[in-house]
């Protein structure tokens, strides 16, 4: 059973004032698997939060049909199952930190000792047990942030959906939500992530899908996308003549201090390279398979739609 | 059954029981509203809610209905305070201020309340100074009830002088008749002639026009008729003579006798009136002064050259009778006369000399046949029937 | 249910927050307290004043905290979009609304009570209502309270459509049409007597059906008995019947908001 399923999932708006119809997400075919952590991006107004909040049953789809845990969406038993996080805090900012936990957790259906006994586990373990009493509206944005994620662990969720859950957060709580996040996935659980920090998305995710406009335009493993296909060779003592000869296979030589750096396309030519090198005298420092980084590949996404 | 079904079903419920229980409600309701006083009885919390927010003419028509309701049902006394709080809610109701008037003055019969009605015209009045009804309300006042037909002529000019129906010029005109200005009465009733037969050139087949015209040519010929009869009355007038006498049937009960060669259906005045009034009319004005002072103005009519008339004097409250003497007129004035009086005395008493006549010394002067009586407190309180005066 | 009033006690403390309503809480508690103003008047005539003005009081403010408090509650969540982290929590869409909805019954209840228990103290307190024994006053001034809980139940008619108006429209919207219906209604007690009136059986009739089915606040005003302190007969029957009524408008009323709240998108 997948985690997220959506069949030509799509939603329209309508504009009153320009008198037309906006297509916020059109026909999306999306899968998330069980225990995967999936990176959901895609610039602003691409239709991600849009998508999640017909996953939660905020708005209706136009058309098309969408899965949570193997039921239709806005099916009240599988909120039960799933939590979510939204983009910038929206809490009830008069409540304390405690309250606001102890309020949510009671529409999970907890109570009594087993509720006080998860808020107290939760706002220790984000780092909030000293400001619990402390009202909300009195939070920095790194605390809101905290408290944000603590109250999407109250229910035990099979499926976390997490929208910019890092954001305004210092490096080590950074760290510590990844580590959170890992060992969330090493517990069984599913994590839709919603993020533009694109670190952290490289750093955790196992699949991503990127959205332009309302499209699924890319979608798959992380270092399927990622990979360039191109070999970095770092060689030493190779005379100049022979460089110039491997140059025809090499897409690109640089000379850097004393060393050359010699690109291959492929892994055949990347053997090629080494093997004419060590023929020629020269040695071989290092080989290492280039990636793009996510941002490049995001840029390059959305420059193409143009 | 679907949750839908199942909500339409309840919802419908819900609103059948809302129903049954408001009628059910209304049952009890009466209990816990004000009764019928006259105070602020009928103000309910709604009406003044709604004249609070500004809705004030809205609360001063639902009062309206109110009034209609105690025209129907007889209870004609309640009617001028709840009129006082309509025109005080609503200041330019105009019909409100109309219909007060005439209660106080005609329907109530109770004569003491005509000033009250005229002080109640004039705030009309000051509330409304463009609205012709008032002014020709105030000019009827003058003319049928206190019978000032100067005062009339001033009210019914100011009337005609706005934008008005030509009823109101008619009425000009009768003032002038009657305060026997003919000459202008006449202007009147030319103008309106030519008015009337331009409108009916423009209208032909408008019977209001049609009936304007013709009004105004009648009365126009009746002017000129009378102008000339009862100016030969100037030249052979003769001599009226009044006497009467005074009975007291029981205590407080009055009947007064009198024997007269005025004509058929004149109107004489008989009112009585505390002696001093002159002297404390002086000093003081005012309708409680009236009431005090003024108790009879009543004005029965001669038949068959007699006329006889009771005075009950019985409710001590209208009448307090706390002087010591009174003074009883008997009197009659050509121009509050009937037209078939005033063919035989003229419109200012030009028919009239010698007898009883006496001449007021105004311009135009006016006749008048005039006798009054002293009447102690005894007179009228004193236990057995008898005659008490008898006057010449 | 939990769920409801969870949220109904979030509800209560987000509106005990509200400035607004501690203001006209407190002003209203001011006059009421003022009225030792009235010893110009004679006793009788100070006691009915008081009664007067200090029900009055209750009405006005229960009215206007009724208006004001509850036509904000959903816009609000909607506008900071607090809404969302409560929607995607399991709970049906209808409980949220009933939990608003008990939340600011609660908030009402209490103000007005208090209000009202204040008044009682007031009233208690001149010598002259203490006329024949302090218990047997108590008891025939207690219907103060009656005649308050009577109003808080028709204003919770009010509060419904506050909520019901503020589901699709906002904030200000929904005071504007909730206050307009309030008029409408509280003038159908009127209504009632015009209909003995009117001459015209297709106006009577029309008047008729209005006036069944208009909210009529007017069935809340038993003032003028607790003012002057008579008991028509059948009292208590009315009064359940009058309640009974407003909670079956509220019953409606509530069943429309949470039908189109439904299908309302957040």
């Amino acid at each position: 059973m997948e985690a997220v399923k959506t069949e030509g999932l799509t939603k329209h708006f309508y504009d009153p004032l320009r008198r037309q119809a906006v297509v916020a997400v059109d026909n999306l075919d999306l899968v998330v698997e069980r225990g995967e952590i999936f990176g959901f991006l895609g610039p602003n107004g691409a239709g991600k939060t849009t998508t999640i909040k017909m996953l939660l049953g905020l708005i209706f789809p136009t058309s098309g049909q969408a899965w949570v845990l193997g039921n239709p969406i806005g099916d009240k038993k599988t909120r039960e199952k799933i939590s979510y996080m939204p983009e910038n805090p929206y809490f009830y900012d008069f409540m304390t930190g405690e309250d606001l936990l102890l309020f949510y957790g009671s529409l999970f259906g907890l109570k009594g000792k087993a509720l006080k006994d998860k808020v107290d586990e939760l706002l220790h373990l984000v780092g909030l047990s000293e400001h619990r009493k402390k009202e909300v509206r009195g939070y920095s944005r790194g605390m809101l942030q905290r408290i944000g994620i603590a109250q999407a662990l109250l229910n035990d969720p099979e499926l976390l959906i997490l929208d910019e859950p890092t954001s305004g957060l210092d490096p080590i709580a950074h760290k510590e939500v990844r580590e959170l996040f890992i060992r969330l996935k090493e517990n069984g659980k599913t994590i839709l992530l919603c993020s533009h920090q694109l670190s952290d998305v490289e750093m955790v995710c196992d699949r991503v899908g990127i959205m332009n406009k309302g499209k699924l335009v890319k979608l798959g493993r992380l270092e399927e996308l990622l990979k360039v296909g191109e070999m970095e060779i770092t060689v030493e003592g190779l005379e100049p003549q022979k460089v110039e000869q491997i140059e025809k296979v090499a897409s690109r030589v640089y000379k850097k201090d004393n060393n050359y750096l010699l690109y291959a396309e492929g892994e055949e030519k990347a053997q090629e390279i080494i093997d004419f090198v060590r023929d020629n005298g020269g040695r071989v420092l290092s080989v290492v398979p280039l990636r793009r980084s996510l941002e490049e590949l995001f840029v390059e996404i959305v420059k193409e739609a143009g | 059954m679907s949750g839908t079904a199942k909500r339409v079903i309840l919802l419908v419920l819900c609103i059948l029981l809302i129903i049954v229980l408001q009628m059910k409600i209304d049952v009890y309701r009466p209990k816990y509203k004000p009764g019928e006083t006259v105070s602020l009885g009928y103000i309910s919390r709604e009406v003044l809610a709604t004249a609070l927010m500004g809705l004030r003419e809205v609360a001063a028509s639902l009062l309206w209905m109110k009034i209609e309701d105690y025209f129907h049902s007889g209870e004609h006394e309640k009617i001028p305070p709840l009129i006082r709080i309509i025109t005080w809610l609503d200041p330019h109701f105009v019909e409100a201020y109309s219909s007060g008037a005439w209660q106080l003055a005609w329907n109530s019969e109770d004569w003491r309340l005509i000033p009250s009605a005229e002080a109640f015209l004039e705030e009309g009045i000051k509330n409304n100074p463009d609205k012709y009804e008032l002014y020709a309300d105030m000019g009827w006042l003058y003319y049928d009830k206190i019978k000032d037909y100067d005062k009339a002529i001033e009210w019914y000019k100011r009337a005609s002088a706005l934008k008005s129906p030509p009823q109101v010029r008619r009425m000009l005109a009768h003032s002038y008749e009657r305060a026997g200005k003919i000459d202008e009465a006449i202007k009147i009733w030319k103008k309106l002639i030519e008015e009337g037969k331009k409108e009916v050139e423009r209208n032909p087949k408008n019977f209001e026009a049609i009936f304007n015209r013709d009004v105004a040519i009648h009365n126009y010929n009746m002017c000129i008729i009378r102008k000339i009869d009862r100016a030969a009355l100037a030249k052979r007038p003769k001599p009226y003579y009044l006497s009467f006498k005074v009975y007291r049937v029981s205590p407080r009960i009055l009947q007064i006798r009198a024997k007269t060669n005025l004509p058929e259906l004149s109107r004489i005045r008989v009112s009585l009136v505390d002696e001093d009034i002159a002297e404390r009319k002086k000093k003081s004005l005012g309708w409680q002064l009236m009431n005090e002072t003024e108790y009879i103005d009543v004005w029965p009519q001669v038949r068959k050259g007699e006329m006889k008339t009771d005075i009950d004097l019985t409710d001590a409250l209208k009448y307090p009778l706390k002087g010591e003497r009174f003074i009883l007129t008997i009197s009659l004035l050509p121009q509050t006369q009937p037209v078939v009086v005033q063919d035989v005395l003229g419109w200012l008493g030009e028919g009239m000399a010698g007898g009883d006549v006496v001449v007021i010394h105004s311009s135009p002067p006016k006749k008048k046949v005039e006798k009054s009586a002293i009447l102690t407190l005894n007179d009228i309180t004193g236990q057995q029937t008898a005659l008490i005066k008898e006057v010449k | 249910m939990s769920v409801i009033w969870s949220i109904a006690r979030g509800t209560f403390k987000e509106s005990m927050q509200k400035k607004i309503m501690w203001v006209f809480f407190g002003i209203a508690l001011l006059i009421i307290g003022l009225s030792f103003i009235f010893s110009y008047f004679s006793p009788s005539e100070e006691l009915t004043l008081i009664k007067s003005i200090g029900l009055g009081i209750i009405y006005l403010f229960g009215v206007l905290i009724a208006l004001i408090i509850t036509a904000g509650l959903i816009p609000t969540e909607i506008e900071r979009r607090t809404i969302h982290t409560v929607l995607s929590k399991p709970i049906e869409r209808w409980q949220f609304v009933l939990g608003k909805f008990l939340g600011v019954a609660l908030v009402l209840f209490m103000n007005m009570m208090l209000m009202a228990i204040a008044l009682l103290i007031v009233v208690m307190s001149k010598g002259s209502a203490r006329a024949e024994g302090f218990f047997k006053a108590l008891v025939t001034n207690s219907r103060i309270l009656e005649a308050t809980l009577l109003l808080f139940f028709y204003l919770l008619i009010l509060c419904a459509f506050a909520i019901l108006f503020s589901i699709f429209s906002t904030t200000n919207i929904s005071i504007t049409l909730s206050a307009f219906v309030f008029i409408i209604g509280s003038l159908s007690d009127y209504v009632a007597d015009i209909i003995k009136l009117s001459h015209n059986p297709l106006t009577s009739l029309v008047l008729k059906v209005l006036h069944l089915i208009v909210p009529n606040f007017g069935n809340a005003s038993i003032y003028n008995s607790v003012i002057h302190g008579y008991i028509p007969a059948g009292e208590a029957r009315y009064v359940l019947m009058a309640i009974a009524y407003s909670l079956a408008y509220c019953l409606v009323l509530m069943l429309l908001s949470t039908w189109i709240f439904a299908g309302k998108e957040v």
